[in-house]
């Protein structure tokens, strides 16, 4: 709730009596601006100083002797670290943060000037792991979301560097950062970490495939046991940005193949893309297994349809545009309804838009031959209109029964 | 965690990150000192255009080596693999060391010898395209004209650590 909000609306609320001016005084008072406003400005306000460090050093850097060089970079370093411990120990533990961060990136650019001065050239992503190791032993060091984000960027663009340069999965910049990275977001149990650690995952997936030449479709396989981790954390709360980030992950590829792989288009890739059928199919389906048994023992057996979404049936090899524009329907529909069914709005809303989104790529994109169009947008209207009168009732027995809908853990 | 304990830590940890850097940099620095110095003959990559940012890029004729030259059994190395590479020095050529043999395990070096290691860039039909790590040469901003003026043949000085280490000590007009 904003300030804004609780300050227009509280007068109202003072003019009918429900609440007392020194109440809303007091309600106010907990939604103060100056807290938030003031925590960003450490931030900018280090970056910038940062920059002009750099850009000083930069321009004066040829004069200097190497010894000296060297030494300033540390002393910098240092210094950055140091002044980000006195803050955050007298109080100040945005600002604090903020040249933690500084020393950090003071590191980042003394490996850089360090090989500028030796004409160094990387072999491999190493200086980059170092670089993002030293952001996670911060990152314990500071509990601080801010170093959780330079650390997750650092590991994930390690690998893209790797990858990109080198032609190389880096293993270790892969598994130092999945036991780090992983360790934290397990004590912390934080979801907006555990999104940026699913992400860079999904990300290191996808290269991990890319750079072996490997049957994309094999990116499914750690992303999906990554989603059947999802099934096997506890704290749903915190842990759901695994499964959440997964499926808008596959949610894309699904669009993609709807939007690129009309008629002949998929004949060209398939060979690219699909690995041979059996032991692609026989880990999918053992992942499936284990996911359900999962959702099963936490009685979330109805979330089984995610699944759906998985591009196995891309080894139909042929429709496969028509295929995935009715899986996104029916996924978006699936969302819809546990968002109804939940009465949760955020759920409801990204239904809303999922089947927008699917509705529209339908209509522009797709001629079809084993369904007339408009006998396909009737069927998906008397769906919603069916789904929406079910979930009604449904929602009027609730009442009836006294109960509230307040399952939000999905 | 607060107080003295994360203090030790982060002392700990700016320590390791100094020591890292003044790791590079000293072995950096030995390696020109205590190495074996060689010369290399090599050309910017793109000759119209020398200057990318504060650093010029540099293919060395050892860069490219014909298959011939590949001493193991089996096929030539895939893209990614580490390879050694033995040098000779040539009489003929004013003391130029010149590719004598490509291995995949390190062989022994005798005088007027040296071994560079490198990793494979690719490789097709008979040719395999390595990379030193000395293929990039930092240049101050005003010395990118003059050496733009002698863009063309040089001549690149390697120091060759004992222990492997190399470093691309400076470059100096080719003939």
């Amino acid at each position: 709730m904003s300030r804004h909000f609780v300050q227009t609306e509280g007068r109202r609320w003072v003019e009918q009596g429900i609440i007392t001016p020194e109440q809303h005084q007091q309600i106010m008072e907990l939604y103060g601006e100056k807290k938030r406003a003031a925590g960003l400005l450490p931030l900018l306000g280090g970056l910038l100083v940062g920059l002009g460090i750099l850009s000083f050093t930069a321009a004066n850097w040829q004069g200097m002797p190497q010894l000296m060089r060297l030494l300033l970079l540390i002393a910098v370093m240092a210094g950055c670290y140091g002044a980000g411990e006195a803050l955050s120990k007298k109080g100040h533990s945005k600002t604090g943060i903020a040249f933690i961060g500084l020393g950090l990136l003071s590191f980042g650019a003394g490996i850089v000037l360090t090989a500028q001065m030796f004409h160094l050239e990387a072999y491999d992503a190493t200086s980059w792991i170092v670089w993002g190791c030293a952001g996670l032993l911060s990152t314990f060091l500071y509990r601080s979301r801010f170093l959780f984000t330079i650390s997750a960027a650092l590991f994930t663009a390690a690998q893209l560097y790797s990858v990109t340069e080198f032609h190389q999965f880096s293993y270790a910049a892969f598994a130092i950062g999945l036991v780090g990275l992983g360790g934290y977001v397990w004590r912390r149990q934080d979801s907006y970490q555990v999104w940026q650690f699913s992400l860079s995952f999904i990300a290191q997936s996808v290269m991990l495939v890319a750079v072996h030449d490997w049957k994309f479709l094999w990116t499914a396989v750690p992303v999906m046991a990554l989603y059947t981790l999802g099934d096997a954390l506890p704290n749903r709360k915190a842990f759901h940005p695994l499964q959440t980030a997964v499926l808008a992950a596959v949610f894309l590829f699904d669009w993609f193949v709807v939007l690129f792989m009309g008629k002949g288009d998929f004949l060209a890739v398939r060979h690219d893309w699909l690995p041979a059928a059996a032991p692609f199919l026989a880990v999918m389906a053992l992942l499936l297994l284990a996911s359900v048994v999962l959702k099963l023992r936490s009685g979330r057996g109805i979330t089984a349809i995610e699944w759906l979404l998985v591009p196995v049936l891309l080894y139909v090899g042929h429709a496969v545009d028509a295929i995935y524009v009715i899986v996104l329907f029916v996924f978006s529909l699936y969302v819809l309804w546990r968002g109804y069914a939940e009465e949760w709005r955020l759920k409801i809303n990204l239904g809303t838009v999922l089947f927008l989104i699917g509705t529209m790529t339908a209509y522009g994109k797709l001629t079809w031959d084993f369904m007339d169009k408009s006998l396909f947008f009737v069927v998906g209207g008397a769906l919603l209109l069916a789904v929406g009168w079910l979930l009604n009732r449904r929602k009027r027995e609730f009442f009836r029964n006294g109960k509230e809908g307040t399952d939000h853990a999905r | 965690m607060p107080g003295k304990y994360r203090l030790k830590l982060l002392i700990a940890l700016i320590a390791a990150q100094a020591l890292f850097l003044v790791g590079i940099a000293s072995s950096s620095y030995a390696a020109g000192r205590l190495g074996q110095e060689i010369r290399i003959r090599t050309a910017p990559v793109d000759p119209r255009d020398v200057m990318y940012g504060d650093y010029i890029v540099l293919s060395y004729d050892i860069s490219r080596l014909d298959k011939s030259l590949w001493r193991e059994g089996g096929d030539i190395p895939k893209r990614g693999e580490t390879v050694y590479v033995l040098l000779k020095q040539s009489a003929a050529n004013g003391g130029i060391y010149e590719a004598a043999g490509a291995f995949r395990s390190k062989p022994a070096a005798g005088s007027g010898e040296a071994v560079l290691k490198g990793r494979v860039d690719y490789s097709f039909d008979n040719r395999i395209r390595v990379r030193y790590g000395l293929e990039k040469y930092y240049v101050a901003e005003h010395q990118g004209k003059e050496l733009e003026k002698k863009a063309g043949a040089m001549i690149a000085v390697v120091a060759v650590a004992p222990w492997g280490q190399t470093v691309l000590e400076r470059l100096e007009e080719g003939r």
